[in-house]
């Protein structure tokens, strides 16, 4: 069994405890705003964290629940958030003048835009591609977003050349009140659009072709044999993915009011698969905790090291080689426990292993940012807790070798009560 | 008309002729068994009528209609359903699941991404059924690929008829079984035989003689023998070909 | 004319071999192993880098041996902790390794060597042009890559064709798993293949570098390239994998250097199109960075195999 894909859920008939999750999760969405009042801050990033986690899901509904890697996801993202951008700048002349079609499309309707521009993208280009899943889709899709991302630099009048194309949230007929002046006006805006995205691909895996989606993940050859071409369904879920790739992308138009070729290249592209499968692909929430620490860690890591991206890139690499359920998977595995009492029993396994990943990480970032200070020649040193550590003094590098040390020691004594409990 | 048809079945790898004319008429509701030495080419014998692969001559009739060529959807469709040696089920999802994909294609569901699977009503009532049928109710929720074998053997074979095929081809269905585990394999054929025309690949013999109403012998790819099992117990081809192997 | 023809012929196959050097290990390494080497491009990238550092202690031609050998070495040791683990769990995981791995790499680079481009340079001696013609010089570089890609191709065939290990790699080439059934190694033969086809990508970095430009950015110019190369000459075939790197590198370098716009086709052909407008005003010197993914999207589309391969990737 891949370890790396979904356990479907048993579908239960309508039960007030399955609508829990939806009805915490719009709590917390209204409550937001109100624990962070004043933090302009705090806005920008909810609003990013937002677009991330619908672009996120969008990724996993090809592949945690299709099986298709793709290397160029960014490609719809950035096609749906040109379409709303020239939308928008539509809706603003329109405006001026007074008349035509676009003076009566809200900006707030703009992630639709992008979701249209987004599906259409993916019905025009996905058929060549979804004739095989696994290495050839994912080559295919690389090269894809290198040529778009090519093209991009191409046509000024659609992409805008290097400094892309600009515009304004603030024009057009503005519905329920939302002016989209600042952060906290668009906040609403997000959460609204995050929500219904997240509800709609939740909906998704419960529908038929949801469910079809994941058998030719699992098993494409018995397809055929129960009636339907894989390449049928996995062409259907190109296109929602792509629709709902598009939409993250109309979030991030409204969002940041410009649009550059970069958004269709291999960055982002990479990106999204990083928080993908950092947040595990075989739980639906999994993208979701993906992009909220991804993210997280992006905005706020920068201030303490220079070598943010880089620990992204080893929690990635740890996650694939040790845990490839992600940290959504570990979750749903300390729920599933919850839920059938054996929480208990592994709870000192599981602790004592996290106990260990702390300590071995600990060690590892002292030594990463002990060698950068030796790198860089600074006398700068490096701050954990309060304590100082210098790359001069031999007691830094010996702290960092006991605390990997002991966690690699913790993690070997304890091994036996995750074996004995799993 | 029979249900199958098979009239001069030939199939080359490259230079290998696996299968070199096979001719075959069986019956509508008949137990047809198709046994053989090892090699004699019987996987590839069912993957020809199946559509897993083209066949490089001969014809294929089911029903009447010509499905040489077809693809394996394209034949699923027209009533002919088969099952795999090696379990081939969705190992993700749970035992239900798998059997409710199944049915998806004979209420035209299988696209259908605006209504939850849980309201096709067809769809899950035939599973419901089938799930019965096999008597897997009490492993329902449980991913396919966490099953037993002999649990794995028996959805294998309520995929296969879920869709409510006529013809229902069983490649090695009870392979890897114990004794009771073939029992209750047998008795699940049986009912799934009946109202149905069955062709099943066996190597046990005791299965054989007690489900087959007729027994083809296929060796290096050809029919040497078809007949009863009486015939065929006697038939000395049929000796010939397992060398001194006696059924019971 | 002729001197644009003459000169791009020559880049244009200097750049192929330079492709061919990459494709030829990332084939190797996808055809012994099955997993397609997402970092390829970021051990060219190593190599590029550690010659550079190595060079200016030790001089160019040791750094031309050593670095290559670290890089490989390197290579077996991500093989044997990295990539073995994750080998159970699937071929998406094995990518989703590498790519994790391209990543960490290029940041990695990015901080130690700075996010500008190093001034990674050939020797002075080999400035001088080796031959001139129409008045541009041909450096005595641009042979010594040509000539060592060609060693390269040599040493490549007289080991897979004259050698043991040799046959076993052929023999994997088409027949992976059997090679493993037939008791050799299995674990030693990838990691050193693995490590061997990341030392060919590292030398590929070594006489690259210089004439390419030595920058963070280096990995992820040229890596799809490669990925591209590999599927269009048919993934597993080498020999399909050198007409593709040939191919690619002649038509882009040919692009390059013609800035005839669309328009100016068209019009040669007695159309009359505006010179100046946005689509038709695209030069063939524009479309060059294009022009492998378009080759990719029309192999996919008309012969999915590619070039020289037998299976559908």
């Amino acid at each position: 069994m891949n370890d790396l894909t979904a356990v479907a859920p048993r579908q239960n008939r309508f039960s007030w405890r399955a609508l829990s999750p939806w009805v915490i999760s719009a709590a917390v969405l209204l409550l937001l705003p109100v624990v962070f009042a004043d933090n302009g801050t705090a806005f920008t990033l909810m609003n990013l964290i937002a677009i991330n986690i619908v672009f996120a899901l969008s990724y996993n509904m090809l592949l945690g629940q299709g099986g298709m890697l793709s290397f160029g996801h960014a490609v719809f993202y950035g096609l749906g958030s040109y379409g709303a951008m020239h939308a928008m700048n539509a809706i603003d002349e329109a405006s001026y003048v007074g008349e035509g079609f676009w003076s009566h499309v809200p900006v707030v309707s703009m992630p639709l835009v992008g979701m249209i521009v987004g599906g259409l993208v993916a019905l025009v280009i996905g058929w060549p591609f979804c004739r095989r899943a696994g290495t050839a889709f994912a080559m295919i899709t690389l090269g894809l977003g290198e040529m778009v991302a090519a093209a991009g630099q191409m046509f000024p009048s659609i992409f805008g050349g290097e400094a892309g194309i600009y515009g304004n949230r603030t024009v057009g007929p503005q519905w329920f009140g939302l002016d989209m002046a600042h952060a906290t006006g668009v906040y609403w805006f997000m959460a609204f659009w995050t929500f219904l995205a997240v509800l709609a691909i939740w909906a998704f895996t419960r529908t038929p072709l949801g469910r079809m989606s994941n058998a030719v993940r699992d098993n494409p050859d018995r397809l055929q044999f129960i009636g339907y071409p894989p390449r049928n369904i996995r062409f259907m879920v190109f296109i929602a993915s792509g629709a709902f790739g598009g939409l993250a992308g109309g979030m991030a138009a409204v969002n940041y009011e410009i649009i550059t070729p970069e958004a269709l290249g291999l960055i982002p592209s990479g990106t999204v698969l990083l928080m993908t499968a950092v947040g595990g692909l075989g739980v639906f929430y999994g993208p979701i905790v993906g992009a909220v620490v991804v993210s997280l860690m992006n905005s706020m890591l920068s201030d303490y090291t220079d070598a943010s991206i880089l620990y992204v890139g080893l929690i990635f690499l740890a996650i694939v080689m040790f845990a490839p359920r992600g940290l959504g998977g570990g979750l749903e595995q300390v729920r599933v426990a919850a839920k059938d009492g054996s929480l208990v029993n592994r709870l000192p396994g599981w602790l004592s292993g996290a106990l260990a990943v702390i300590l071995i990480s600990l060690g590892l970032i002292l030594i990463i940012e002990l060698l950068f200070q030796l790198l860089h020649g600074d006398d700068a040193t490096t701050q954990f807790f309060g304590l100082e550590f210098k790359a001069v003094s031999i007691i830094s590098w010996i702290w960092s070798l006991i605390l990997f040390g002991a966690g690699v020691a913790v993690m070997r004594v304890t091994r036996k009560l995750r074996e004995d409990n799993a | 008309m029979s249900a199958l048809s098979i009239k001069n079945l030939t199939k080359n790898f490259g230079l290998a002729e696996v299968i070199c004319g096979v001719d075959l008429e069986v019956e509508k509701g008949e137990i047809h068994a198709v046994i053989g030495p090892n090699g004699a080419g019987k996987s590839t014998f069912f993957n020809l009528l199946s559509g897993a692969f083209p066949p490089s001559g001969g014809e294929i009739r089911l029903n009447g209609e010509s499905i040489d060529g077809l693809t394996p959807e394209k034949i699923q469709q027209r009533g002919l359903s088969r099952s795999f040696q090696v379990s081939n089920v969705f190992v993700n999802l749970s035992v239900f699941e798998n059997l409710r994909c199944a049915c998806f294609k004979t209420s035209g569901s299988g696209y259908v991404f605006w209504r939850a699977a849980s309201k096709i009503k067809a769809a899950n009532e035939r599973a419901e059924e089938v799930l019965g049928l096999i008597g897997l109710e009490a492993l329902r929720d449980v991913p396919a690929g966490a099953l037993p074998y002999a649990s794995q053997r028996a959805l294998e074979i309520g995929m296969t008829i879920a869709s409510n095929a006529d013809v229902v081809i069983l490649d090695e269905p009870t392979a890897g079984m114990s004794n009771t585990e073939t029992a209750q394999a047998i008795s699940l054929i049986r009912q799934v035989a009946e109202g149905r025309t069955l062709m099943i690949v066996e190597h046990d013999m005791g299965v054989v003689f007690e489900l087959a109403d007729r027994i083809s012998v296929l060796v290096y790819g050809k029919i040497v023998a078809t007949g009863t099992p009486e015939e065929i117990r006697n038939d000395p081809r049929v000796k010939e070909a397992y060398l001194g192997e006696e059924a019971a | 004319m002729l001197e644009i023809v003459i000169f791009s012929t020559l880049n244009g196959i200097l750049y192929g071999l330079l492709l061919f050097m990459l494709s030829s290990g990332l084939t190797l390494i996808f055809s012994m192993m099955g997993v397609l080497n997402f970092a390829h491009a970021s051990f060219y990238m190593l190599g590029a880098y550690f010659a550079y550092t190595m060079g200016m202690e030790i001089g160019f031609w040791p750094a031309l041996l050593l670095a290559p050998i670290l890089v490989g070495g390197l290579g077996a040791l991500v093989e044997k902790f990295g990539l073995r683990r994750v080998h159970e769990n699937g071929h998406v995981a094995e990518l989703l390794f590498t790519f994790g791995l391209a990543y960490v790499i290029d940041e990695l680079v990015q901080l130690i060597w700075g996010t500008v481009a190093v001034a990674y340079r050939e020797p002075d001696y080999m400035r001088e042009p080796l031959f001139t013609l129409f008045g541009t010089d041909y450096s005595i570089f641009r042979g010594v890559v040509i000539l060592i890609a060609v060693l390269m191709f040599i040493a490549l065939w007289f080991l897979l064709k004259k050698t043991r290990v040799g046959m076993m790699i052929r023999a994997a080439l088409t027949h992976g798993n059997m090679v493993g059934h037939l008791g050799h190694n299995v674990p030693r033969l990838f990691m050193g293949v693995f490590g061997f086809g990341c030392a060919l990508a590292g030398l590929a970095g070594v006489i690259g570098g210089p004439l390419l430009a030595t920058e963070p950015g280096m990995a992820v110019t040229l890596g799809p390239i490669v990925f591209v190369v590999v599927v269009v000459g048919g993934m597993g075939s080498l020999i399909g994998a050198f007409y593709a790197s040939l191919l690619i590198g002649l038509l882009q370098t040919f692009f390059v250097a013609i800035d005839a716009s669309i328009a100016d086709i068209l019009n040669a052909f007695g159309m009359n199109v505006d010179p100046y407008g946005e689509v038709t005003g695209i030069t063939l010197a524009s479309l060059a960075p294009m022009t492998p993914f378009i080759l990719l999207v029309l192999i996919l589309i008309f012969r999915p195999r590619g070039l020289m391969g037998e299976l559908e990737p």
